[in-house]
């Protein structure tokens, strides 16, 4: 025989107003709606049945099982407000470890992202390099003493280049600034040539705070027909700012000497964070025996070139005072980025 | 170079301090790098005088004839009295007016078109004036005799690098110049010996080697207390075989980096004049006979053509004739204008650095000043930059590796001779390293991740770390550059090698590859180290192992590392995902443990018990492994996920299916189902 679900409800009534605690809440609940609980154990009743009261006595038995179900919840939602327990929300949170990425790479990603919002393209070239590209397609032929500006690397005699261009038999050197690049471009694309080359370099070189024989430099190219220092000025102003924001406090250009740009530029940036002018990059306009050496006619191209030390801006940006801190590979350093 | 301001202030035509100079130069010629005063009355600035303008601006007189420019231009300063610079036109008179007794034999003109030996008779060496000492002194340069200060204050003064020699021991009238021979004895005057090759250039005395020229004098014929009659030699060599014998000898003398950078011709009669007259003056003596050697070369210059629009389109402003006509009349250029907007400019005789208009433009803006020029932003027509592959997907792994916990390192480029392990390909090598630590290029990226593990292990009871980089080798001569990604996982008590083959699994698959596009295995040659080859299209991509630690590094604990060139993966990746319907029906989960003999690989047992449950295995995955080196046998446990894609399976059929596949792996793999 069916039960009486009436009994059953104001059962279920009473216990709910003595249940006043989570635990006896829980209890309760099990009691009811647990798996050998009230309801099932009614339900269990129902294949027995003619078919005409099992409908009626089934859909009585729902109702009662969302009533309980609605007024446990009821219950145990005001209940919650009173915890059973004291947790000391002061406590700090657990330690969730978390890969770091190098301070070299977040300072780089944020330059190269804001020259491709500029719709400058982001190329690299090879770390090792042949002779040509590294001085000679630069306007640095071997009896230069400008060659002295760039100490280098040599590497073993009698190798090959992978990618030599036209120069297959030239000795192999780690190229000492990222602007064999420049060459290695405008030899294999039509310009207009709007490009960057983010890459380490290498220098012969002692290492101290601010020198070291390995860093990265970021190499930039924007040619045209007719593009000029008016609009070098206006790119890298541009640059710096996003670069700094609030510690940017203005560029300048003064005069400078590379063999691979006519006018040559050294652009400093004044850095309001410390009240002072900062050398920051070398630059100019792109020199003419540039443009022939990549197969273009006098006069039919004209651009900047520029290139600058990633490490020195990241030394600026994070107050690091030693260049070999970031090559060191103390992760207690590289974890603070 | 280091200048005295006196000095200087003697050729300057206006008033100027020290401090104007500094910035004068600065925003319009040179940085100047310091600024200090000297005594009471003089300062010393350090004045930085990149390889362009060495041909005229190292010199007390070159720099006060820039300086003078760059005032002149502002029309800010005052004028004042000054003393003249050298006249060209007075020191070849001076010259003709002396006379040739003999001439000096010369091989090559293009090596030396200008020789002129002086010889002086009755020098008396001694101490030079304090004046003297003091100049040097403030430019950095010790006093030696009186006779060798002359030598270095003309150098100083005009640019012109004279030498001194002995004339006692050298025979005057026998001087010549000419390509060393290979290996020819040479004593230099620091007493080091040169190895002399046959494409340096040597000033022979009775045809013996006597100076390295234009570099560094001999021993033998050197100055000394004893010197009665000197020899003032000025001459004028080829700046490139100069610059090539300097550097390739590792010699940088003060007169080396002058030649290096060519000396105008009329500065080398300045030099003599002014070298003669200044020890005469303080060392006594006459002029007793001239050797000479000139070949006459064109002194005239080319002059250029500077059109107005050209210089406005680099610019990148509107200027006014002046504006270009001015900044260069003040430095001296020769300007005049051909037609409208059309100059046709002479180079002074002292700028040897100015060949292209695009060189007369810098002494424009630079002179005019390049604040005066506007920011304009430019117009171009908007393309589609290219953002590298390779960029896209280092940023990927990057974050990838991060997001796991592992920290980025930046390891050096540059290492000590790796210690050879067979298969390992050829070595690159410096030619000139710094120190042997730094003397080769790094073939991987795990030892110096390793090198990481060493020097943090005693702050970390466990690390993970990952680099990206370039690596190098040699094979067949030819120089090979690729891109790594590396990881190390280190523990100071184990490191499970699965938790880094998972890493990397994760790692292709978050990368887009399925697991049926890649395969892990130990190598063929080497099945039992602790390795394993990821091959990607039959195509190795990079290994996971147990490395082989060096015992110098001294690593407590245990490492398992892994290193891909990641180039190659990306290049397989064909970017194709497709959508598969989630699930509909609930899984049913059992688990399996057994215990079978170590020599059973488990991806077998995996295998087979996806072959033995058909369709309805979605996935067995291990949860537990054990093993003592003492037994055997090792355990496993399983769970293994069933599923079927059209209905809810029933605890009675999984249950079935799940002891048949018990019992075949019992007989099959002679496994003790647990």
């Amino acid at each position: 025989m069916p039960h009486d679900l009436k009994k059953i409800k104001e059962q279920f009534t009473d216990d709910l107003k003595r249940a006043t605690t989570n635990a006896a809440l829980s209890e309760l609940t099990t009691r009811y709606l647990g798996r050998k609980g009230t309801i099932n154990t009614l339900t269990k009743e129902l294949p027995a049945l003619t078919s005409a009261k099992r409908a009626t006595y089934g859909k009585a038995i729902n109702e009662l099982k969302a009533f309980i179900t609605e007024a446990l919840h009821r219950q145990g939602a005001t209940m919650e407000k009173v915890p059973s327990f004291t947790a000391d929300l002061s406590l700090p949170g657990k330690r969730i470890p978390r890969g770091h990425l190098h301070p070299l790479t977040l300072v780089q990603d944020s330059m190269v992202r804001i020259f491709e919002s500029l719709n400058f393209s982001i190329v690299e070239g090879p770390e090792a390099e042949t002779e040509f590209y590294n001085f000679d397609a630069l306007n640095i032929p071997v009896w230069h003493p400008a060659r002295d500006l760039w100490q280098t690397f040599w590497l073993q005699e009698g190798l090959r280049h992978e990618e030599p261009g036209n120069h297959p038999s030239d000795r192999l050197l780690l190229r000492t600034h990222t602007s064999p690049m420049q060459a290695r471009f405008m030899e294999a694309h039509q310009p207009p040539f709007r490009i960057v080359v983010p890459g380490r370099v290498f220098r012969y070189e002692a290492s101290d705070a601010t020198h070291g024989f390995q860093f990265y430099q970021l190499e930039g190219l924007m040619v045209d027909e007719a593009v000029s220092i008016a609009n070098f000025k206006s790119i890298i102003e541009t640059f710096f700012q996003r670069l700094f924001g609030k510690e940017y406090g203005g560029i300048r250009l003064r005069p400078s000497y590379f063999p691979f740009t006519e006018p040559s530029f050294e652009v400093d940036f004044y850095w309001k964070k410390k009240e002072r002018w900062l050398e920051i990059m070398g630059s100019g306009m792109v020199h003419p025996h540039v443009f022939e050496r990549c197969g273009f006619a006098p006069g039919q191209l004209q651009g900047f070139a520029f290139g600058l030390g990633i490490d020195r801006v990241a030394m600026l940006k994070y107050g690091i005072p030693d260049l070999r801190l970031l090559y060191e590979g103390d992760v207690r350093f590289n974890r603070q980025f | 170079m280091r200048f005295s301001y006196q000095w200087l202030n003697e050729y300057l035509t206006y008033t100027v301090s020290p401090q104007d100079i500094a910035e004068l130069l600065t925003m319009h010629a040179f940085e100047v790098e310091g600024v200090e005063q000297s005594g009471e009355e003089d300062w010393v600035l350090d004045i930085a005088v990149l390889p362009n303008r060495a041909s005229d601006a190292l010199s007390h007189q070159g720099m006060a004839r820039e300086i003078n420019a760059i005032a002149g231009l502002t029309g800010k300063f005052f004028k004042k009295e000054a003393s003249a610079l050298g006249d060209p036109d007075e020191a070849k008179t001076w010259l003709s007016e002396l006379g040739s007794s003999f001439s000096i034999a010369v091989q090559n003109k293009e090596d030396c078109p200008l020789y002129y030996a002086l010889r002086i008779k009755g020098v008396n060496v001694g101490k030079s004036p304090e004046w003297l000492t003091k100049r040097l002194r403030e430019c950095g340069i010790e006093s030696v005799t009186n006779v060798v200060d002359v030598s270095n204050y003309v150098m100083l003064d005009t640019g012109q690098p004279t030498h001194m020699f002995d004339a006692a021991r050298i025979d005057a009238k026998t001087l010549a110049v000419r390509k060393a021979r290979k290996d020819e004895p040479l004593a230099l005057l620091d007493g080091t010996a040169a190895r002399l090759d046959s494409e340096d250039l040597v000033i022979t005395s009775q045809d013996h080697p006597v100076a390295l020229a234009g570099i560094k004098g001999g021993k033998d014929s050197a100055i000394s207390e004893h010197t009665k009659e000197v020899v003032i030699e000025a001459a004028n060599f080829n700046p490139r075989a100069l610059y090539k014998t300097a550097s390739r000898l590792h010699i940088a003398t003060e007169s080396a980096k002058r030649f290096s950078a060519g000396v105008p011709f009329a500065t080398t009669r300045i030099g003599l004049m002014k070298a003669a007259r200044l020890l005469q003056e303080i060392a006594g003596g006459t002029i007793e006979e001239v050797g000479l050697y000139e070949a006459l070369p064109g002194e005239g210059k080319a002059p250029l053509f500077l059109q107005k629009d050209r210089v406005q389109r680099l610019v990148g402003m509107e200027m006014s004739g002046e504006n270009i006509r001015s900044p260069l009349f003040h430095l001296g250029f020769e300007v005049k204008e051909e037609s409208a907007g059309v100059w046709k400019v002479t180079p002074p005789y002292w700028r040897l650095d100015c060949h292209i208009a695009e060189d007369l433009v810098e002494e424009i803006v630079r002179l005019n000043g390049l604040e005066t020029i506007p920011l304009v932003a430019p117009f171009v027509a908007l393309g589609e930059p290219v953002y590298s592959d390779t960029l896209q997907w280092r940023t990927f792994t990057r974050k990838y590796f991060t997001a796991q916990g592992f920290d980025e390192m930046y390891n050096y480029s540059l290492v000590s001779k790796p210690e050879r392990e067979e298969g390992r390909l050829g070595v690159v090598a410096l030619q000139n390293p710094l120190s042997a630590e730094r003397a080769y290029l790094r073939d991987n990226l795990i030892d110096g991740l390793l090198k990481n593990v060493k020097e943090n292990q005693g702050l970390f009871g466990a690390l993970k770390l990952f680099e990206i980089g370039r690596v190098f080798w040699e094979e067949d001569g030819t120089l090979h550059e690729e891109e790594h990604v590396a990881g190390v996982l280190y523990d100071r008590k184990r490191v499970d090698f699965r938790d880094m083959r998972g890493y990397v699994e994760e790692f292709l698959q978050a990368c887009g590859f399925d697991p049926d596009d890649y395969v892990l295995e130990p190598p063929l040659h080497a099945p039992d180290k602790m390795l394993l080859t990821i091959l990607i299209e039959g195509k190795e991509c990079g290994t996971i192992h147990v490395p082989i630690v060096p015992p110098h590094l001294h690593i407590k604990g245990s490492v398992v590392a892994f290193e891909m060139r990641d180039q190659e993966l990306y290049r397989a990746l064909t970017d194709e995902r497709e959508f598969a319907p989630v699930p509909k029906y609930p899984a049913i989960i059992r688990d399996i443990s057994l215990v079978v003999a170590k020599n059973v690989r488990g991806d077998s047992i995996i295998q087979a018990i996806h072959e033995l449950g058909k369709d309805l295995i979605e996935d067995v995955d291990v949860f537990d492994m054990y093993e003592e080196e003492s037994s055997d046998a090792k355990s496993l446990a399983f769970h293994v996920i069933y599923r079927a894609g059209d209905r809810t399976l029933t605890d009675e059929e999984v249950g079935g299916i799940h002891t048949s596949i018990e019992q075949a792996l019992t007989t099959r793999f002679h496994a003790q189902i647990k």
